[in-house]
C-alpha cells in the first residue's frame, strides 16, 4: 500500500483545487483507481537518483529576440468570434464578489 | 521511392485530380474509419488551383501539392480545432501554427483536421469526443493513439502525408498499429507554436508518411528554429531528403546499431521474432549489431506519467469556458469553472487533471513529482551511454498487436502499459521512428529506431536501411 492513502477528504480537496466537480460515483471510482495507479507507480522509490530535477531536456537559457517590434496580430475579430458571452467589446464572466 | 515518384507523377499529371481522388475516397470510406473531425475541401480545392498555376511556371514549393492532413491539436487558421474534445467543440483557430504556416508556404494542400484521443490522452484512438477512429487495416481494431486520425488517414490513402504530435508515443504507436511511417523529432527541432499544449517538456509535432522519403520531405519543411517557440534550436544544415536519396546499400556497412534486451521483455513472441529477423537482415547487409542494456526502462512508465499528469493538469487549467470553449456557468466563478469542466471533459482527461493536481500538491510533490523529475535524468543518462558508442537503438515500437476497439478503455493501467517502449524517447528528448516491417495475424508490426538528440539524419539513414532490408525501392 502507498503511504499517502487517498482518503475521502483528499479527493474532495483535489477536486476543489483542480476546479473540477465530481459526482459521488466518480469520487469512489477515481479514489480506487488512484490507489491502484500510485501503488504501481511507487516502484520509482527504488531508483537511486541525484539531486538534479530535469524539467527540460534542452538547455537554452535567456533566448533573446531582435529588438524590433513584431508584426501586430490583425485578426482580432477571429479571436472575438470564439467568445462565449460578450457585451459590446467585452467578455462576460460570472460575479467574483 | 514512393513519395518521390508520386511527386514526379503529380508534376506531370494533375494535383487537382489527386485531391479530387482523395476527397472522393474520404466521402466513401471515412464515415466508417472516422479519421477526420473537420474537412476543409473547399479551401483545399482553391489551394490546388493556385499550386497548379505555380507548377506551370515551375515555382512550386517543396511539397508540390501533396495532400496533407493535420492532427486536431495543431492550429490551421479558420478551421475548427477541437483537440478531440467537447471542451473545444466550436473553437475556430484564429491563426496558423508555425508548422501549418510552413506547410502552406511549401505548397502542401491541407485537406482537414484529424481525429485524436481527447487532448491527446490515450494510446488507442478511442477516447475522442467525436467517436473512436478505426484501424483501416481492420476496422474491428484500434488504430493506436493519440494521433489516431493522422495514421489512419495515411493508411487509408485519404492523404499523402500527415502531421501529428508525439508526447509519449502518440505518433509512433498509431504508425505501428496502422502500418505507416511515423517520426518523432528531437525535442526543440520542430516549433510547438500553435500546438495545443498537453505536456510542454515532452511533446512536439512530427510527420507521418508512406515511406522514409515522405518523412524526410515533411521534416525538411517543418524543422528549424522559430522565434515564437524559445526551446527550438537550429537544425542540421543538410537536407533530410538528400540524406535519404543519397543513402545506398553500402552505407549500411558503416552503421553501428544497438539493441537492448529490456526492449523485448514482455513483448508478444510473434512481434519479437519479426523484429529479431529484421535485425538479422541488417546484420547480413553489413551493419554492426551489438547488445546493450537499458536498466532503467522498467521505470519509464511511472516517471513519464507522473510528469505528464503534472504538466497536463497545469495545461488544462486554461479551459474554464470564460473566453472560449464549452461553458456551463454558475453562481460564482468557482462554481462556473468547476461545473464547466465537469460537463465538458472526458474521463481520461479528468483522471489526469486530478492525478496531476494530487502529485503536485505541497505535501505530496516531493514523493511523486520531484522524484519523477530526478529519475528522468536517469533515463536520459541510459541513452547517452548507448549513443556514445552507437548510431542507433533498435527494437519494437509496441509490445502487442492492436487490440479490439473497447477492450482496454476501462482499465487505465493497462492502457498506460502499452506505452512502455515509446515514452523514454520523450523523457530524454531524443528522436525516434516507427515503420512497418511485416504482418502478424494480418495486423501490421512496427519497428522502432532511436537516435541521439538532433541526430535526425542518422535516424533517417537507419529508416532507409530498414526499408532496404525489407526490399523497399
Amino acid at each position: 500500500m502507498v503511504e499517502t492513502i487517498i482518503n475521502e477528504n483528499t479527493i474532495e480537496r483535489v477536486s476543489e483545487i483542480a476546479r473540477l466537480k465530481l459526482s459521488d460515483k466518480e469520487k469512489i471510482r477515481f479514489r480506487d483507481e488512484f490507489e491502484r495507479i500510485l501503488e504501481e507507480f511507487s516502484i520509482i522509490d527504488e531508483i537511486k537518483v541525484g539531486d538534479k530535477e530535469l524539467y527540460y531536456v534542452v538547455e537554452n537559457v535567456n533566448v533573446l529576440r531582435e529588438d524590433s517590434s513584431p508584426k501586430p496580430f490583425n485578426k482580432i475579430n477571429d479571436i472575438k468570434n470564439n467568445f462565449n458571452k460578450k457585451e459590446d467589446e467585452y467578455i462576460v464572466v460570472p460575479r467574483n464578489l | 521511392m514512393f513519395t518521390k515518384d508520386l511527386i514526379d507523377n503529380l508534376l506531370s499529371t494533375s494535383i487537382e485530380e489527386n485531391l479530387h481522388k482523395k476527397s472522393e475516397e474520404i466521402k466513401k470510406r471515412d464515415k466508417e474509419i472516422n479519421s477526420f473531425i473537420t474537412l476543409g475541401i473547399e479551401e483545399a480545392e482553391k489551394a490546388s488551383k493556385e499550386i497548379e498555376n505555380k507548377i506551370k511556371g515551375n515555382t512550386q514549393g517543396k511539397l508540390s501539392g501533396l495532400v496533407i492532413s493535420i492532427k486536431d491539436n495543431i492550429a490551421v487558421s479558420n478551421l475548427r480545432m477541437t483537440c478531440g474534445s467537447k471542451v473545444l467543440e466550436n473553437y475556430v483557430a484564429p491563426y496558423d501554427a508555425t508548422v501549418t504556416n510552413r506547410i502552406k508556404k511549401q505548397d502542401g494542400i491541407i485537406i482537414g483536421k484529424c481525429n485524436m484521443d481527447e487532448f491527446a490522452c490515450g494510446s488507442d484512438g478511442t477516447s475522442s469526443y467525436f467517436g473512436p477512429t478505426k484501424n483501416p487495416r481492420n476496422i474491428e481494431y484500434v488504430p493506436g493513439g493519440s494521433s489516431s486520425g493522422s495514421a489512419a488517414s495515411v493508411a487509408a490513402d485519404f492523404c499523402d502525408l500527415s502531421l501529428g504530435s508525439d508526447t509519449g508515443g502518440s505518433i509512433r504507436c498509431p504508425a505501428s498499429f496502422c502500418g505507416v511511417y511515423g517520426f518523432k523529432p528531437s525535442y526543440g527541432l520542430v516549433s510547438r507554436y500553435g500546438l495545443s499544449d498537453m505536456a510542454m517538456s515532452l511533446e512536439g509535432p512530427g510527420p507521418f508518411a508512406k515511406d522514409t522519403y515522405g518523412i524526410a520531405l515533411l521534416l525538411d519543411v517543418i524543422a528549424g528554429k522559430d522565434s515564437r517557440d524559445t526551446v527550438t534550436v537550429e537544425r542540421e544544415k543538410l537536407s533530410y531528403t538528400e540524406t535519404v536519396e543519397k543513402f545506398n546499400d553500402s552505407d549500411i556497412k558503416k552503421m553501428k546499431i544497438a539493441f537492448a534486451k529490456e526492449f523485448f521483455e514482455g513483448v508478444d513472441e510473434g512481434i519479437k521474432k519479426i523484429i529479431l529477423d529484421k535485425i538479422g537482415d541488417l546484420e547480413s547487409l553489413g551493419a554492426k549489431i551489438e547488445e546493450v542494456s537499458m536498466p532503467n526502462l522498467k521505470y519509464a512508465i511511472p516517471i513519464y506519467y507522473l510528469v505528464v499528469f503534472s504538466e497536463f493538469s497545469s495545461a488544462m487549467s486554461k479551459f474554464d469556458g470564460f473566453k472560449y470553449g464549452h461553458y456551463v456557468g454558475g453562481q460564482d466563478i468557482v462554481e462556473a469553472v468547476s461545473s464547466t469542466r465537469e460537463a465538458a471533459m472526458g474521463t481520461e482527461v479528468k483522471r489526469r487533471v486530478l492525478l496531476g493536481t494530487f502529485v503536485t500538491m505541497e505535501e505530496f510533490r516531493g514523493k511523486w513529482y520531484t522524484k519523477a523529475l530526478k529519475a528522468r535524468s536517469v533515463i536520459k543518462e541510459d541513452f547517452k551511454r548507448i549513443f556514445n558508442s552507437y548510431d542507433l537503438l533498435i527494437g519494437p515500437t509496441m509490445p502487442t498487436l492492436p487490440w479490439k476497439i473497447g477492450e482496454r478503455i476501462s482499465d487505465p493501467l493497462s492502457m498506460y502499459s502499452a506505452d512502455i517502449l515509446t515514452v523514454s524517447a520523450n523523457l530524454a528528448g531524443i528522436c525516434a521512428s516507427s515503420q512497418p516491417i511485416g504482418n502478424l495475424k494480418q495486423l501490421p508490426v512496427g519497428l522502432q529506431l532511436h537516435a541521439d538528440s538532433l541526430c535526425e539524419s542518422k535516424l533517417l539513414k537507419g529508416m532507409r536501411a530498414v526499408e532496404i532490408a525489407c526490399g523497399g525501392m
